[in-house]
């Protein structure tokens, strides 16, 4: 991995936390990350990630390129294109430049939801469109899921055919972590 | 900490993350059947014991959580503490949380945390908080942290405008 002094994670609720913490404990990169706290209101998760989104992104344009910022915003019953297409609408109406690909800033969008990858993940041929919000043991899955993540984003891997397509979309995603600066 | 050497070089992993330039823990003989608690810290060019009791009161407690951590809150237990931030810079106190919540989900242990700091109310109170509330000279009960489900303010901002009760 390239080198980062501190990561940003703008996460919808503490489920997808969770998950990219673990997945950074693979780099090492726990320590340095700091995550945005959560709103009160439980299902309304996805709107403050999208509220909050501009403000994190000019904060992070004021730092070193050792920065990292990793949004992490559920597709639910939509495309997963009116997420990225909402994420550059929030830029523009704060009139920001939208994202260049030399820039650390990760866009992962689970479709339906973040459960939908963690079962994934775990190795089950899983639809995008059921909600698993409230699957069995879904915490428990977490730390296996974040080492198929870990696994998967690593260099010529081959991902298996029965990765989601909104996952498949995210490796590229975390593999901006890695590029050179 | 001596019982469990694996677990003590996490633990001292973690501290040396957590405090510049810490190295390690060590009792120091300082005369029969006594024994120092030192703490080492430096760089290649030289290093310096300090007494544990001569270290600032947020590296003692820094020292402290994080042994709660790795010697109870890892091995599965109930851990209760009464406002853990107290001394802890507020860089420092996300990341002990974090790794406490992480540690407590996945060796299924339970932690109680009393608190009226913000960093602990946003992490905990939306999924895990209750509160104390009285009303008026009534007796104290005990309530799940409602907040407000249609808020977009982080907990503790709620709890500072005394709206979060709804």
């Amino acid at each position: 991995m390239a080198r980062i002094s501190q990561v940003i994670v703008l996460a919808e609720d503490t489920r997808h936390q969770r998950l990219i913490y673990r997945y950074l404990d693979r780099f090492s990169l726990q320590r340095v990350t700091r995550f945005e706290p959560p709103p009160s209101g439980r299902g309304c998760g996805e709107q403050w990630v999208r509220e909050r989104y501009a403000n994190s992104v000019r904060a992070f344009r004021k730092r070193h390129a050792d920065t990292a910022l990793i949004v992490v915003i559920d597709a639910h019953a939509g495309d997963m294109n009116r997420r990225v297409r909402q994420l550059e609408s929030a830029l523009s109406g704060a009139q920001l430049s939208v994202r260049i690909a030399e820039e650390k800033i990760v866009h992962l969008i689970p479709r339906r939801n973040v459960e939908t990858w963690i079962l994934n993940l775990k190795g089950d041929r899983v639809d995008e469109e059921t909600d698993f919000r409230r699957a069995p043991e879904i915490d428990d899955l977490i730390d296996a899921a974040a080492q198929t993540l870990f696994e998967w984003t690593r260099p010529n891997t081959a991902i298996p055919p029965h990765c989601v397509p909104s996952l498949r979309a995210a490796i590229p995603e975390i593999k901006r972590l890695e590029s050179a600066q | 900490m001596q019982d469990d050497p694996r677990e003590n070089q996490e633990l001292l992993a973690s501290l040396r993350e957590a405090i510049d330039d810490f190295n390690f823990l060590e009792l120091e003989f300082a005369g029969e059947n006594i024994r120092l608690l030192v703490a080492d810290f430096g760089r290649q060019s030289g290093s310096v014991k300090t007494g544990f009791n001569e270290l600032s009161d947020g590296q003692r407690c820094l020292i402290c959580l994080y042994m709660i951590l790795h010697f109870v809150a890892a091995k599965g237990n109930t851990i209760v503490i009464d406002e853990p931030e107290n001394f802890i810079s507020l860089a420092e106190i996300q990341p002990w949380l974090m790794k406490l919540i992480d540690l407590v989900e996945d060796r299924k242990g339970q932690a109680i945390l009393i608190s009226h700091h913000p960093e602990l109310i946003n992490q905990l109170a939306p999924g895990h908080g209750v509160q104390f509330v009285r009303d008026g000279i009534g007796s104290v009960r005990v309530e799940p942290f409602r907040g407000d489900p249609d808020s977009s303010l982080p907990p503790a901002e709620l709890v500072a405008r005394g709206w979060e009760r709804g």
